[in-house]
C-alpha cells in the first residue's frame, strides 16, 4: 500500500496558488492518472511526492514506512526532461546506474534500454543534439535503469511521435504491469489515462483538489482502440462536461 | 568558391595588419625625429634583428622558459584548488557559509598588494613567485566554479538526490563538464594577471639565477642595450599572445560542443 497525503498549502512562497488537501491511496501495482487543467500545480505535486519540491510538503508512506528524503524508491519522469545537456546519451544513463550493479550488468541494462527506446544510434551523441522526442525517450529510459517502487510520470509521451508512442507506451505498460510498479501519471490525454490507469483522479484548478475519482474497467486497460474504449472515452468526456458546468 | 574563401581570409589578415604596421611606422619615426632621447627608445629597425638573433642563438630561451614554467605551475596549482573549493562550496551550504565571505573579501584586493607579505612568508625565491600566481588564479577559478556549479545545483540537485549521487559522481557528471568553459574563462584572465604579477616580481628580482623575461629586460636596460630590452618586451608580449590564442582555441572547441544546445524539435 502506498499512501500520499498532502495538507492544504500553497505551491509558491507568495501563497498565490493553493493546493490540497490531496490524498491518494494506491495498492501495489496501481496506476493512477491525474487529469486536470493546465497550471493547476500537477507538476509541483509530482515533485513534492518525490520529495524534491522545497515549497511543498507531502507525506508519502510506502508499506507504512514514511519516506522523507528523495531516493530511488520514488523516481520521476520530468515534463522538461532534466537531462544535463553536456553529457552523452549513454553517460546520462550511466550516471544513474546504482553502485550495487556491476559494470558488465550495467552496460547490458543500458544497451537494452537504448534499444527499447530507439536511441541506439544516438548512444554517443551529446544530449544537447537530441530532438524533443529523443529527449523524452531518454527521460523515460532513465527511470527503468533501476526501476522504482513508485513511478511518477509528468506527461511522459508528450513529444514522442505517433508510431513510437504506441510501441513505447505498450512497453512501458507491460513493464509496470509485470514489475508491479505503482505509478502516478499526470496527463492531458484521456486516451493515455484509459490506456494506463486503473484509477483516474480528476482535479480542479487553484486550489488543486481531487474532485472526482473514477475506476477504469480492467477489460480496456492496455488497449488503444475498440468499442469498449470508445464507450469509456465518451463517459469520461461526459464527466468532464458535467464538471465544467 | 574555395578560392574566394582564401582571398577573403587573406584580405581579413591584411586588414588586421594595418594597425600594427602603422604603429611600427610611428615608432620608427619617433626614433628618427628624436621625439624621445635615443638612450630610451630603440626603433623597430634595430629591435627586430635583435629578436631574430636572440631566438636563433637561443639566448632568450632560458629566460622565457623560467617565466613560462612559473606561470603554468602557478596557474595549475591555483586551478586545482579553485575547482575543488568552488565545487564543494556550491555542493555543501555549510562550506559555502564558511569560506565564501572570506574569499569575497580577499578577491577584490589586487594581487600585487600581497608581494611584500609573500616575500616575508616565502622569501623571494621560486615559491614566492608561483604562490602569487596561484593565489590570483585560485580566487578567480573559485568564484567562476562556484557560480557555475550553483546553477547546476539548482537545476539538477533533485535528480542527483533521487539517484543518491556521491560527490565524486556529481563532480564527474554534473559539475566538471558544466564548469569547464567557465574555468577556462577564469584561467584566461588568471594568465593575464599572472603575467603582470610575474613581470613585477621578476623585474624587482636581484638574483640572475631566478631570471625570467622581465629580469632579462631590466638587465639589458641597465647595460644600456635598449634594443635588447625592447626585444625582450616584444618577445614577452608574443609569448603572452600565443598562450592566449591557445586558450581561445580550447575554449572554441568546448563552445562548439555546448553551442549545440539549440534544440531542434
Amino acid at each position: 500500500m502506498i499512501q500520499v497525503k498532502l495538507e492544504e498549502q500553497s505551491i509558491d512562497k507568495d501563497e498565490v496558488i493553493g493546493i490540497g488537501p490531496i490524498e491518494l491511496h494506491l495498492q501495489i501495482g496501481d496506476v493512477a492518472t491525474i487529469l486536470g487543467p493546465s497550471g493547476a500545480g500537477k507538476t509541483s505535486l509530482l515533485e513534492s511526492i518525490a520529495q524534491i519540491n522545497p515549497n511543498l510538503e507531502t507525506q508519502v508512506s510506502i508499506h507504512s514506512t514514511i519516506t522523507e528524503n528523495p531516493s530511488r524508491e520514488i523516481q520521476i519522469v520530468f515534463q522538461n526532461d532534466r537531462i544535463p545537456e553536456w553529457l552523452k546519451v549513454n553517460e546520462a544513463l550511466r550516471m544513474v546506474l546504482p553502485s550495487r550493479i556491476d559494470k558488465t550488468k550495467g552496460h547490458k541494462i543500458i544497451q537494452e534500454l537504448l534499444d527499447i527506446f530507439e536511441l541506439q544510434g544516438q548512444s554517443k551523441s551529446w544530449v544537447s543534439q537530441l530532438s524533443g522526442g529523443e529527449l523524452s525517450r531518454l527521460g523515460l529510459a532513465r527511470v527503468f535503469v533501476d526501476p522504482p517502487k513508485l513511478l511518477l510520470m509528468d506527461e511522459p509521451f508528450r513529444n514522442i511521435d505517433h508510431i513510437q508512442r504506441e510501441r513505447i507506451s505498450k512497453w512501458v505498460f507491460k513493464k509496470i504491469e509485470s514489475s508491479k510498479i505503482t505509478t502516478v501519471i499526470v496527463s492531458h490525454s484521456l486516451k493515455d489515462a484509459l490506456y494506463f490507469g486503473n484509477k483516474i483522479y480528476i482535479t480542479s484548478s487553484r486550489p488543486m483538489k481531487i474532485i472526482e475519482t473514477k475506476t477504469v474497467p480492467e477489460n480496456i486497460r492496455g488497449i488503444r482502440y475498440g468499442e469498449d474504449v470508445t464507450i469509456e472515452m465518451n463517459k469520461l468526456m461526459d464527466l468532464f462536461h458535467d464538471i465544467s458546468k | 568558391m574555395i578560392k574566394r574563401k582564401y582571398i577573403n581570409r587573406i584580405r581579413k589578415f591584411l586588414i588586421s595588419l594595418l594597425l600594427p604596421v602603422f604603429i611600427l611606422v610611428i615608432w620608427e619615426l619617433f626614433f628618427r625625429f628624436e621625439v624621445f632621447p635615443r638612450t630610451q627608445l630603440a626603433p623597430p629597425s634595430m629591435v627586430f634583428p635583435v629578436i631574430s638573433e636572440l631566438i636563433i642563438e637561443e639566448a632568450i630561451i632560458p629566460f622565457s622558459f623560467s617565466s613560462l614554467r612559473r606561470l603554468i605551475l602557478g596557474v595549475l596549482v591555483g586551478m586545482v584548488f579553485g575547482i575543488f573549493s568552488g565545487s564543494i562550496a556550491a555542493r555543501f551550504k555549510k562550506v559555502e557559509i564558511l569560506i565564501n565571505p572570506t574569499i569575497a573579501f580577499f578577491a577584490p584586493i589586487p594581487v600585487v598588494v600581497w608581494i611584500p607579505f609573500a616575500i616575508l612568508i616565502f622569501g623571494v625565491g621560486e615559491y614566492f613567485q608561483i604562490s602569487l600566481v596561484s593565489l590570483a588564479t585560485f580566487l578567480l577559478v573559485h568564484m567562476y566554479t562556484f557560480s557555475a556549479t550553483s546553477s547546476v545545483r539548482n537545476e539538477y540537485s533533485g535528480i542527483a538526490d533521487i539517484y543518491g549521487l556521491s560527490f565524486l559522481k556529481r563532480l564527474r557528471f554534473l559539475y566538471l563538464p558544466r564548469v569547464l568553459p567557465e574555468v577556462l574563462t577564469a584561467l584566461r584572465v588568471a594568465v593575464i594577471i599572472g603575467w603582470i604579477v610575474l613581470f613585477l616580481v621578476e623585474f624587482g628580482s636581484e638574483i640572475p639565477s631566478e631570471s625570467g623575461l622581465a629580469f632579462f629586460i631590466k638587465y639589458q636596460q641597465s647595460l644600456g642595450r635598449i634594443e635588447d630590452a625592447f626585444a625582450g618586451l616584444i618577445l614577452l608580449a608574443l609569448l603572452a599572445y600565443l598562450l592566449d590564442l591557445l586558450f581561445i582555441s580550447i575554449r572554441g572547441r568546448i563552445d562548439k560542443r555546448l553551442l549545440r544546445t539549440t534544440r531542434a524539435f
